[in-house]
């Protein structure tokens, strides 16, 4: 009771709110709408007055403008011109001309006179006036200045009339008053119209008023409630149209104004109170309908009862804010079960702790946690972690938070006590020998006044991602010891962006720096085309090129510039490396200075061929000179002298052959050797190589046995060189023959697509080693290497012979057999007729 | 406003008076200081006048200059000469504006004079006209120097006091006849003015075309102060017309409006104009302008500078009028002649005169016998039954050379 002393309805507290506002805020708008109003209207007005004015100003200056031009031309008239020079004749038209005339106005009426230069009237139109002239400006007319004058007695206008460019006579029109009343007639809508002249006697006047008469005297003075305003007419300070209005008519709009400002002032006053009870009332219902429910449900707790919602937006959030809650509290009475059912049905292992750590509630998951062991779970939650890691655990809250755990318990919860949540990686007591990581999100619950009663704990099974983290660090180990690799290695080595345009580098290491001498910064992102200089081989950059764009591998050597502008051979690889999907990734480019390397090679070129050349000449004379001492001999067999001469002569041959060798190889890899292939019937060649190299097997006692069945067909090669083949692969057939005196020679067509010959020449000798098979081809390669060699030889031989069957688009290769000997093949191109092209031997391959 | 104007007309009047007043006072003052021969002369012989009425101020002041030039020339000659029995000629000029309201007004001013014997009159027929019953009703010499209206002079009055050495309408009429046959037109169109002038003219053409078998295309007329626009419409009309020739009675103001006009049409339908002689009654060619130089214009004139005589007389009349450099110098030669004959005709008539009165000296002039003049010689150029001095043989046609002088056209 003592609470509803201080209540109020919800009507009268809106009431006292609202009515202190309204009042003053409708009044000081009744005020300024008033004074806006009365200022508009007073303007508006004004306005209209001067229009008004406007338009009789304008009406009667036309009026009188009119008027004059009118007279002026009556005075111009040819007819009253002439009649002064005529004033027989003028009697048959001035008289009639007058008397016709209308004067312009509204009435037409005005006196007109005709005088002559005397002032004698010569003609009227026989009007009566009764103003009386004076005609003291008579004089100024006859000397040529038009005359006007205008006052409530009456109008004067004259006109002078011009003879032999003379003033000589005067036209004259005159109104009186009541011509001039008529002349004069303004009218207006709103008010009374009066024109005065310059004496404020009244010329005209709108009619119905009786303070301003014609021809008397007006007094602004008289008339204090009326709206005075006045126009000079026809630019004359002499006459004036006066505008005048009672003011009652004026002030009369303003009055109609403020009536309907207090009526709508006093409707809306009445609509607020009328919205505001109404308001109150609604509002007031809707709390008490609410309240009661509410009280219901506390008594008689039935959750199912529910408020009609009423089509007001604010009462109706309350009803509905009402029914929320009714049926949230249905929900969550219904929601609990879910929640166990949730609980129970969530795949992670869940423990319910309280804040001892006591396991109180757990899930279904938290079986298979613990499936190795005996299934008996530790009534604390804290011994089923493994004691090592709560170990270690103990030690980092020692050295981070200088705190010393009393007990398991206080190791574990200390953090998720302290911060809400903790999470931490553990192993699970699974048995003794196996234990599993989990990670353990631990969070704290807390009661209202927020202690800690317990904890919830999940567990996430990591072994997956621990074996996967190890994985990790291995390839990482990996890629750390390749990238190492890579730029400890002493080739450049650069990787360029083969999507891009210019393919620009985007990886290169440490000694791809120093050989382009130039910083990171100025080759990444640039193509590698930097180190190409003036003197670079066109021809190579050309292949680059084309391998780059037929994303091809390719092996260059190719002479490269440093920043510096210094010059060094590169030896250049490239290779792409393609994406999955097979589009091009990658361009990997390794670069070797090969610089070093190529002096040293051009020097030893340079001396073999200076050597050669050098010894060839001498050599020939002393060769030449031998074998002729040496036949001088010839019919002495036991001289001693003949013996030292054959090893002599034996000796320098070696000699020149070896220098021969020398120069074919110089010339092969100089590319200067020149050859002049032709058609030759295989038979032939073969039979001339066999031939020519008898004698040298003959040496050996070795004979060269030709197979009867060799294929009838041609090929195309350079003779000469052909028989050095022959020879060099003959001559060691002959050498390496040893005990066996024969070697095969054989050939037939071996269909590999195109038209082969296979020319074979087999040895029953003991074979090649297999340590010298791999170097058989390479230069000054033989298979016994020692000081003294027990057959002669250069070890140039098959180099050239390989070079030369390569240089007439054939091959050549072997197969060897310890103990049973060897066979060299010489594969090349061969025709059944010798074509056209091989009559023309003359042109050089 | 009005009453400003007034106020302001009023101030203007008085400062222009008052400039008036104090000139003519130092006027005065001066002769009577600087001149005392002249001063002599007025008081001690006996003075007799001649009036000279015309228009002074006018369109035509430069006949009205013209007929005083003529006058002074044959006073001077005749004062130097001793005067007239020892009687000296002055001049007495009223102003008649071609207003003949103004030329009674001034008749009945000249008869109040009685020093005063007779009127030269001017150019305006109307003005003459309107002027006969006052001359005799005051019995005052009229001598016709320019005004060629019939009549003037077949006036109905017995006696007579109009004396003409002029051009006589009546005689104008045959005389363009006769040059228009001359020339072989047949077709003509007559441009009047609307007065007594251009009526006595009409009535003398019609008379004489009726007989010579040239047909009048058509007749028009047309008023004073009639402008450019208003002959517009009439000379177009002749659009329709095959005319030969316009005879054109017209004074210079209307005169170079009808020029005007007719320049503007179509050059083949431009037909030539031979006119009467008001045209040539002022400077016609500033009037006319260029539009003169368009149009085939000859006119009626009885003398001009290329007459046979004329070098002795330009010579006496530079030196007295001051250089004659252009024709604006000797304006309206004509005008000049015929008063400058007939002053020497009054001379001759008062000579024979036994008291100098008007009445005397209008008996005198119908009595002289012979008079060698400028224009022609004269044997009794009045008598009691004919006052006119010339007839048609004294009518030649001229017209304006390029400067604005009139030569004869031979």
């Amino acid at each position: 009771m003592r609470e509803a002393q201080h209540t109020t309805t919800i009507l009268r507290y809106m009431f006292k709110r609202i009515l202190p506002f309204v009042v003053p805020v409708l009044l000081s708008a009744f005020f300024i709408t008033y004074e806006f109003t009365y200022r508009t209207i007073k303007e508006q007005q004004h306005d209209a007055i001067e229009t008004e004015l406007s338009f009789a100003q304008q009406t009667l200056d036309s009026r009188i403008q009119i008027m004059e031009k009118w007279l002026q031309n009556l005075a111009r008239n040819g007819m009253v011109v002439n009649s002064l020079v005529d004033p027989r004749g003028a009697g048959e038209y001035i008289p009639q001309l007058i008397k016709n005339l209308r004067v312009p106005g509204p009435k037409g009426d005005g006196h007109i006179i005709f005088l002559d230069f005397q002032g004698k009237v010569l003609a009227t139109n026989n009007i009566k006036t009764s103003l009386k002239m004076d005609e003291s400006w008579l004089s100024n007319v006859l000397e040529g200045q038009s005359y006007e004058a205008i006052s409530y007695k009456g109008l004067i206008m004259a006109e002078p009339v011009i003879i032999n460019g003379l003033p000589e006579g005067a036209m004259v029109l005159l109104l009186d008053a009541s011509m001039l009343v008529s002349f004069m007639e303004v009218s207006s809508a709103s008010g009374y119209m009066s024109v005065i002249d310059t004496n404020s006697h009244v010329i005209f006047s709108s009619p119905g008023q009786d303070y301003f008469q014609i021809g008397k005297k007006y007094n602004k003075n008289l008339f204090k409630d009326w709206v005075f305003s006045q126009k000079p007419i026809y630019g004359s300070s002499d006459l004036f149209v006066v505008f005048k209005q009672e003011s009652k008519v004026v002030f009369q709009a303003v009055l109609d104004v403020q009536y309907a400002l207090i009526a709508f002032i006093v409707i809306s006053l009445g609509g607020i109170l009328l919205s505001v009870s109404l308001s109150g009332r609604m509002a007031a219902r809707v709390l008490g309908t609410v309240a009661k429910q509410i009280e219901t449900l506390r008594a008689e707790k039935d959750l199912s009862k529910r408020i009609e919602v009423s089509a007001i937006k604010e009462l109706a959030y309350l009803e509905h804010s009402y029914n929320d809650m009714a049926e949230n509290l249905q929900d969550t009475t219904v929601s609990k079960e879910y929640i166990d059912m949730l609980f129970d049905g969530m795949p992670l292992p869940v423990f319910v702790v309280d804040a001892d750590g006591r396991i109180v509630r757990t899930n279904d998951p938290v079986l298979s946690m613990f499936e190795n062991s005996e299934g008996a779970l530790p009534d604390y939650f804290q011994d089923a972690i493994l004691h090592a890691d709560l170990e270690k655990h103990q030690v980092e809250l020692i050295s981070h938070f200088a705190y010393m755990p009393k007990n398991a318990c206080d190791t574990f919860f200390y953090l998720p006590k302290k911060y809400g949540t903790h999470e931490m990686e553990m192993r699970i007591i699974n048995n003794d020998t196996d234990t599993k990581p989990y990670i353990l999100s631990t969070t704290s619950l807390k009661n209202k006044k927020g202690e800690v009663t317990g904890f919830i704990i999940t567990a996430t099974d990591i072994v997956d991602r621990k074996r996967q983290e190890k994985e990790i660090l291995e390839l990482a180990e990996q890629n750390i010891l390749m990238a190492r690799a890579i730029e400890e290695i002493d080739l450049g080595v650069t990787i360029s962006d083969g999507r891009q345009r210019h393919h620009p580098l985007i990886f290169c290491n440490q000694s791809f720096i120093e050989l382009s001498g130039r910083s990171m910064e100025e080759v990444l992102g640039f193509s590698c085309d930097f180190m190409q200089g003036p003197e670079t081989d066109p021809t190579v950059v050309k292949a680059i090129s084309e391998a780059i764009s037929d994303q091809k591998s390719i092996r260059v050597e190719i002479l490269n510039y440093r920043k510096n502008g210094e010059t060094f051979w590169n030896e250049l690889s490239i290779n792409p490396i393609f994406a999955h999907d097979g589009s091009l990734k990658y361009y990997v480019g390794i670069q070797n200075d090969i610089t070093n390397r190529k002096r040293v090679e051009a020097m030893k070129k340079e001396f073999i061929s200076t050597v050669s050349h050098e010894l060839r000449t001498p050599l020939t004379s002393i060769h030449g000179s031998l074998g002729l001492i040496n036949e001088f001999y010839e019919g002495d067999p036991d001289s001693e002298e003949k013996e030292l001469l054959s090893v002599a002569y034996r000796n320098s041959e070696r000699l020149k052959f070896l220098v021969d060798d020398i120069l074919d190889t110089e010339k092969l890899e100089a590319g200067e050797m020149r050859f002049y292939p032709d058609y030759y019937k295989l038979t032939d060649i073969v039979q001339q190589g066999a031939q020519l190299n008898k004698a040298y097997g003959e040496k050996y006692g070795v004979e060269f046995v030709i197979a009867d069945d060799l294929p009838d067909t041609y090929i195309r090669v350079d003779k000469q060189r052909m028989i050095q083949v022959f020879a060099n692969l003959l001559s060691n057939a002959a050498k390496f023959s040893k005990s066996s005196k024969q070697v095969d020679i054989s050939a037939q067509i071996i269909d590999l697509g195109e038209y082969i010959v296979r020319i074979a020449i087999r040895d029953y000798g003991d074979g090649i080693s297999e340590n010298f098979q791999k170097r058989l081809f390479i230069k000054f390669a033989q298979e016994d290497s020692s000081d003294v060699r027990a057959l002669p030889g250069t070890g140039l031989g098959l180099y050239i012979s390989k070079k030369i069957i390569e240089a007439h688009a054939g091959e050549i290769d072997f197969e060897t057999k310890t103990g049973e000997g060897t066979t060299f093949y010489i594969d090349l191109p061969c025709y059944d007729t010798p074509t056209e092209e091989g009559e023309d031997n003359d042109e050089a391959a | 406003m009005f009453r400003n104007v007034y106020i302001i007309n009023m101030l203007i009047r008085s400062c222009v008076w008052g400039a008036w007043f104090f000139t003519v006072i130092l006027c005065l003052i001066l002769s009577l200081v600087w001149i005392p021969g002249a001063h002599a002369e007025v008081t001690d012989a006996p003075m007799k006048y001649l009036a000279l009425d015309a228009d002074m101020s006018g369109n035509t002041k430069d006949a009205g200059e013209s007929l005083k030039r003529g006058i002074e020339l044959a006073l001077k000659e005749i004062n130097a000469a001793g005067g007239v029995n020892g009687t000296m000629l002055g001049l007495k000029i009223f102003d008649h504006r071609a207003n003949p309201a103004r030329g009674i007004y001034n008749i009945e001013q000249i008869a109040g004079d009685e020093d005063i014997l007779a009127i030269i009159g001017g150019v305006h027929t109307p003005v003459a006209l309107e002027q006969l019953p006052k001359i005799h009703e005051l019995k005052i010499p009229y001598l016709g120097a320019w005004a060629a209206g019939t009549p003037i002079v077949d006036n109905g009055y017995d006696p007579n006091y109009v004396f003409r050495l002029s051009v006589r309408d009546e005689y104008a009429a045959p005389f363009f006849i006769q040059e228009a046959k001359k020339r072989g037109y047949e077709n003509i169109v007559l441009f009047l003015e609307k007065t007594g002038w251009g009526r006595s003219n009409h009535k003398a053409l019609v008379k004489e075309l009726a007989a010579s078998g040239i047909k009048i295309d058509f007749t028009d007329w047309f008023f004073w102060g009639d402008k450019e626009a208003d002959f517009k419409i009439r000379v177009e009309e002749l659009l329709n017309h095959n005319t030969d020739v316009i005879i054109l009675v017209a004074n210079i103001t209307e005169g170079a409006e009808f020029i005007k006009a007719l320049a503007k049409l179509p050059e083949d339908k431009r037909p030539p104009v031979i006119s009467h002689w008001g045209v040539a009654s002022g400077n016609f060619p500033e009037f006319a302008g260029e539009a003169l130089s368009h149009v085939d214009l000859s006119f009626l004139q009885t003398w001009s500078l290329d007459h046979k005589n004329a070098d002795v007389f330009k010579e006496k009349y530079c030196a007295m009028f001051g250089p004659c450099e252009t024709a604006r110098d000797f304006p309206a030669p004509v005008g000049t002649a015929h008063s400058y004959d007939l002053t020497h005709i009054f001379a001759k008539a008062l000579q024979k005169t036994n008291v100098m009165t008007r009445d005397e000296v209008w008996l005198a002039l119908q009595n002289i016998e012979h008079y060698d003049g400028l224009i022609k010689t004269y044997k009794f150029p009045f008598t009691t039954t004919d006052h006119e001095a010339l007839d048609i043989s004294d009518f030649g046609l001229y017209r304006y050379d390029r400067v604005g002088g009139i030569i004869h056209v031979k």
